[in-house]
């Protein structure tokens, strides 16, 4: 909300307060302040023309002499109404616009020593497009006897109400339209303060400062309401709890017309486009005591009226032209003919105030927040007026509020009278009243030293009713705080704002000394990363909502993929559907690197899968609150691309870098589970459509679990499917791996690793070499050496890879492969004899298993 | 006598050799340049046919009584080898590294090089998580974590966000159907836990969180930490002790902070939490708007309305909470200035966060 600090200053003066202090105690009790505005306008004075004639060489301009009171200054002015005894606002040299500094400028070579303004210069709302030109304060009279005395009117369309105006004034200071605007956020519990008279009782709070209330003054000076006001008065009834009060008055004999700048330039200062003196006085009153008002022209309303939830069908156009619908149980106003307000958000087309309008009927009223709330929502409107229903407000300002706008249209004699005798059979209802124990605040807020005293005095004065008896509070709530001032607890809130949250100690919770870990899963995760990151991985973060398409791209069964999880208000259709797979994501973002020219990936995410519960894509028996089922399995994804050194090391020989490949991302798969303290078996079953068929395989958990679990499928590796790159913009040979670890972590029960005897003997190393088929697979081979009886207490402890040779000329369709087998004893240091015997049965086996042959 | 001439002729001609053997050892040993020709001063001498070993093996032609001074002479003779040898080979093998130690150089100003692979980085945001994190379990928080499809009466309606509340406007919440939503704040996660547990309770949530808003500065996911203490007597100035702790551990104890009373559906009274800016250390500046504050968190004592959803008795209890932007935060303290950074994974974002 816009809060102009001269408009303020007539309820609570601030001008002793430090600005920097107001800006941040104000914040700091709760209504915090954004930014704030300075008036730009700054050494602008009142002047009087005192002669004008041609520049001597342009048509269009004039030279001028004005005079500030002190000194006269030669203006060249360009406007075509500047005349001879106009009072007007006068820049001289020196002066701040809001677009300029003036300065001693040459015009067709004639100097001019400032400017003569308009309203738009100075920053001011500019309401008739006819108002080009000087704006004009007033004009010289000619009265002989007092020479300095001139009238000021506001506006060409003077109303007659004209004061003296005195030269050199300051222009800001005159109209109350200097001076800072603050911007302040205010929270949706504080309705209290969308008015400037609730943000100066929250001054005056903070800083204990008077609080004045002009427009009770204004109210007071108005003429007795008539008995008999012209054309009568219609009544009304309220139906159906539409509204909790309603006032209405009928004001007859008003012109329409523009509103003293003082209004103008303060609804200007709020935010608020001034239009007329009507609209304009609803604006003002509820912007300065923060009830919503509404005129209708009573000329244009037929019969009595009704205030009444809608009925089925009911139409309305607003007055912004639309035509609406409105849906039934909304509160609206009625006369004769159909609806001429939606209750507090609009009012209607028909019956709302124009040029010609002398009659008017003013509403002043309260109406339900719920209803209103719902009503803006349902049609799609919010407005100034719905805004502050929704957020509740003062029931006992209403009749208030009612007269002071009449006050303020009744300038010129108009007539006005009470519709339904002034409602004056209504009884506000009680102030609630608030209890708690006496200890409750103090205990709540930890602050040891508050004093009930202080408790006391800061709700007294935020307005309540304080009576302590017994040991306890009883608080007596404002009507302005009706709405969200209901607990204990509320009131708490009341005080601490004014106590300072920042003056309370700082302690710690006695619960602190229990000592706690990082859950299992997060440790997972953190081991995984950490081995990730320690073979040179970098870890991305995706948006889980993705393609429909990409959904389809990457289902591992293509055709046979289940519905997935789609948003009904995604941003866009890229960002609609839940994913099902971690990889997408991982290639999309390494395509993205890519076209920026790097020609390597290396990169892992930890994320969930999201699908429906079961598999099913029908939702029943939601409607609980409970949501969908939904199962979200956290996974890793993982891609490897291009050269292994990729470029870290200048020195890598182009000729002969390893492409990564399968094997890398395997390597880098088994360490993840190592990391867990699982092995992995690998085989190449079934394994996903959206990798190559060739270069792919499952990653499976070693051992057997609980429930008989065995050969559980835990992952997939492999090179994407050339289809898949290709639709992806992906270069071949990009391997991803998908570990669906909340799977596997909850199978490895065997968390804490238990110390193993080991032999302390050296191992002992024996390499062969084999030639097999191409087709036989190395796992077999290892499978076979692991099984071998060895005798003489010798066991097999580990076999690996040395080299592995293909040569189509040489072995023609088969491999030579060089294997390392560790060998130990159980007892004693091994003979070369029983070595050898050893070795020779590890070859006699592969020869019967695997049909190797020795090299 | 003639045996004892011969034997004295003999000796003398022994020693007569024995001198001449000496001074050739001596000379020989002197001349050898390097380490090759000093094995083969060695092999001149002790080799299989060397002179000594020669000598040695005459040992069976000398008659018996004189075995044992002959052996000794032999023995001397070495003796005499082996210390000016071993004293020249450690002398030579001194000089032999002294140059290999010249000639080996390696440019160090080369860059290092990646043995295997280089190292890679948790991305910024897993980071400033489990930098916050850890601060909170070492004051005694337990991490809890739940889903992030969630059911609207998790993630609204026991937070005192009935229908009405504008935050279950389509316009800031991703719906799946009218029940189901992405949660909005990892805050339904503590609604699951005290459902499930009774007080005294001290948690934080955390995670993935999503609203429905895409521009410079807001995306539709992000992360966030929350934590919430439960227990008879739990005051607002122990959640002030609590935020000190946590937001001085993670920017450095010279934070200052300040707390401003703001409103939250979920906690009443609430506040929100500013730190002053570090750029212009409170003076105003572009970074905190001019203020000389920024904000980093918001919290608040637990709303009775809150309890009576989890069946907690706010007679008995109270709590409070507090809940923080994981982005919000990691720009604070990385000085990074684009939240669209977290999300683009360009590799010359990511490649900064090593170590
Ligand atoms: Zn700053």
């Amino acid at each position: 909300m816009l809060v102009p600090i001269k408009w303020l200053n007539s309820f609570v003066d601030t001008r002793d307060i430090p600005f920097n202090e107001l800006v941040d105690r104000v914040s700091e009790c709760g209504n915090e302040v954004d930014s704030v505005a300075e008036y730009p306008c700054q050494g602008v004075v009142t002047a009087l023309v005192e002669s004008k004639v041609k520049h001597p060489d342009a048509d269009t301009l004039a030279v001028c002499v004005v005079f500030d009171g002190a000194q006269r200054h030669n203006v060249v002015c360009g406007a075509p109404n500047v005349d001879a005894g106009q009072i007007v606002a006068f820049a001289p040299i020196g002066a701040k616009l809001p677009e300029m500094v003036l300065r001693k400028v040459k015009i067709r070579g004639i100097e001019s020593q400032g400017m003569i303004c308009s309203k738009g210069e100075l920053g001011l709302p500019v309401t008739d497009e006819s108002e080009d030109g000087i704006w004009v304060l007033g004009t010289h009279t000619h009265d002989t006897h007092t020479h300095d005395t001139h009238t000021l009117g506001t506006s060409s369309n003077n109303n007659g109400d004209a004061e003296t105006v005195p030269l050199g004034l300051d222009v800001a200071e005159m109209f109350a339209i200097g001076g800072a605007v603050l911007d302040i956020g205010l929270t949706p519990n504080r309705g209290d303060c969308l008015s400037i008279r609730g943000m100066a009782r929250e001054v005056h709070a903070i800083f204990d400062t008077p609080m004045k209330h002009a427009y009770e003054d204004v109210i007071a000076s108005m003429p007795e309401a008539s008995q008999s006001i012209a054309g009568g008065v219609p009544t009304y009834t309220v139906e159906g709890g539409a509204a909790d009060r309603y006032l209405l008055a009928k004001v007859a004999g008003v012109s329409v017309g523009e509103s003293p700048t003082l209004i103008q330039a303060r609804l200007h200062g709020c935010g608020i486009r001034p239009i007329n003196n009507i609209v304009d006085t609803t604006n003002y009153v509820m912007l300065e005591l923060g009830q919503p008002m509404h005129a209708f022209d009573a000329d244009h309303i037929e019969g009595d009226i009704a205030i009444r939830l809608s009925g089925e069908g009911e139409r309305v156009v607003t007055l912004d032209g639309a035509e609406r619908s409105v849906p039934a149980g909304v509160p609206v106003i009625t006369d004769a003919k159909g609806i001429i307000a939606i209750a507090g958000v609009m009012g209607g087309l028909r019956g709302s105030v124009s040029s010609s309008t002398t009659n008017i009927l003013l509403e002043s009223a309260v109406f339900p927040p719920s209803l209103v709330r719902r009503s803006a929502k349902v049609l799609g409107l919010s407005t100034d007026s719905s805004h502050r229903f929704e957020r509740g407000i003062d029931i006992s300002t209403t009749d208030v509020a009612l007269r002071y706008a009449i006050a303020l249209l009744n300038t010129d004699g108009a007539e006005y009278a009470y519709c339904n005798n002034a409602g004056s059979e209504f009884v506000l209802p009680p102030k609630p009243v608030i209890q708690f124990d006496e200890e409750f605040i103090p205990s709540l807020l930890g602050a040891d030293d508050i004093t009930h005293e202080q408790i006391t005095a800061n709700l007294e004065k935020l307005g309540y009713g304080v009576a302590r008896e017994n040991g306890r509070y009883a608080v007596t709530v404002p009507y302005h705080r009706m709405e969200t001032a209901r607990y204990s607890a509320d009131i708490a809130e009341e005080v601490v704002r004014l106590y300072g949250i920042n003056n309370l100690p700082n302690k710690l919770p006695k619960l602190f000394a229990k000592a706690t870990t990082l859950p299992q899963g997060f440790q997972d995760r953190r081991n995984i990363s950490s081995a990730l990151i320690h073979q040179g991985f970098f870890e991305i973060i995706t948006y889980p909502f993705i393609k429909s398409e990409t959904v389809t791209l990457f289902a591992e069964k293509r055709g046979t993929e289940l519905e997935p999880m789609t948003l009904r208000n995604p941003i866009s259709e890229d960002m609609k559907v839940m994913r099902t797979t971690m990889v997408a994501n991982l290639v999309t973002t390494f395509v993205a690197n890519f076209n920026q020219g790097v020609r390597w990936g290396k990169l892992f995410e930890f994320g969930s899968v999201y699908r429906h519960e079961n598999n099913t894509t029908t939702q029943n028996n939601n409607s609980s609150g409970e949501g969908m089922k939904v199962d979200e399995e956290p996974r890793l994804g993982l891609l490897a691309y291009g050269d292994e050194h990729f470029a870290t090391y200048p020195f890598t020989n182009k000729d002969t870098k390893t492409e990564v490949q399968f094997f890398v991302l395997k390597g880098v798969v088994t360490r993840v589970l190592a990391a867990l303290g699982a092995d992995a078996e690998f085989n190449t079953t079934d394994t996903p459509d959206f990798l190559h068929p060739g270069r792919a395989c499952n990653v499976i958990l070693k051992g057997k679990f609980p429930g008989g679990k065995e050969g559980v499928v835990i992952g997939i590796i492999g090179e994407l499917h050339p289809n898949v790159a290709k639709k992806c913009d992906a270069p071949d040979g990009v391997v991803v791996a998908e570990i669906y670890t909340h799977l596997a972590t909850s199978l490895i029960k065997k968390r804490v690793p238990k110390f193993k005897t080991f032999l302390r003997t050296p191992d002992i190393r024996k390499d062969i070499t084999v030639v097999v088929d191409e087709t036989t697979p190395f796992g077999d081979l290892v499978q076979t050496i692991s099984k071998v009886k060895l005798g003489n207490g010798l066991k097999v402890v580990d076999v690996y890879l040395i080299d592995e040779y293909r040569n189509e000329k040489v072995l023609q369709g088969k491999r030579s492969i060089t294997i390392r087998v560790m060998l130990n004893a159980r007892e004693s240091t091994p003979t070369d004899t029983h070595l050898s015997e050893g070795m020779d049965r590890v070859v006699q086996a592969l020869a019967d298993s695997n049909n190797a042959v020795l090299r | 006598m003639k045996k004892n001439t011969n034997n004295t002729e003999n000796t003398n001609t022994n020693t007569n050799a024995n001198t001449n053997i000496k001074n050739n050892i001596s000379k020989q040993l002197e001349l050898a340049k390097d380490l090759k020709q000093l094995e083969q001063v060695r092999l001149n001498f002790l080799g299989k046919k060397g002179t000594i070993t020669l000598l040695n093996k005459e040992i069976k032609n000398i008659p018996t009584h004189e075995r044992k001074n002959y052996g000794e002479k032999v023995n001397k003779l070495r003796q005499h080898f082996e210390n000016i040898y071993n004293a020249k080979k450690n002398n030579l093998e001194e000089t032999h590294l002294n140059k290999a130690l010249n000639e080996q150089t390696l440019d160090t100003t080369l860059p290092g090089a990646t043995f295997g692979m280089g190292l890679g980085a948790h991305h910024i945001l897993t980071r400033v998580y489990y930098e916050l994190l850890d601060i909170l379990i070492s004051m005694g928080f337990e991490v809890v974590d739940d889903r992030e499809v969630e059911g609207v009466f998790y993630n609204f309606t026991a937070l005192n966000m009935d229908e009405n509340h504008p935050a279950r406007d389509e316009h800031d919440t991703f719906f799946f159907d009218d029940n189901t939503v992405l949660r909005t704040h990892t805050s339904s996660v503590q609604i699951r836990h005290m459902l499930k547990n009774k007080p005294p309770i001290a948690i934080v949530s955390s995670g993935k969180v999503y609203r429905s808003d895409y521009d410079a500065t807001h995306t539709p996911m992000f992360h966030q930490i929350e934590g919430l203490v439960v227990d008879k007597g739990t005051s607002m100035a122990e959640m002030k002790g609590v935020l000190w702790e946590l937001i001085s551990t993670f920017f450095g104890r010279k934070t200052k902070l300040r707390f401003r009373s703001s409103y939250f559906p979920f906690t009443e009274p609430s506040a929100e939490v500013d730190m002053a800016c570090f750029s212009c250390n409170g003076s105003g500046c572009r970074l905190c708007g001019g203020s000389g504050w920024i904000e980093v968190l918001g919290c608040g004592m637990v709303d009775n309305e809150v309890f009576k959803h989890v069946d907690y008795d706010h007679t008995e209890y109270s709590g409070f909470a507090f809940g923080m932007g994981v982005e919000r935060m990691a720009m604070l303290k990385y000085s990074i200035d684009d939240l669209r950074l977290f999300y683009d994974n360009n590799y010359k974002f990511l490649n900064q966060w090593r170590g």
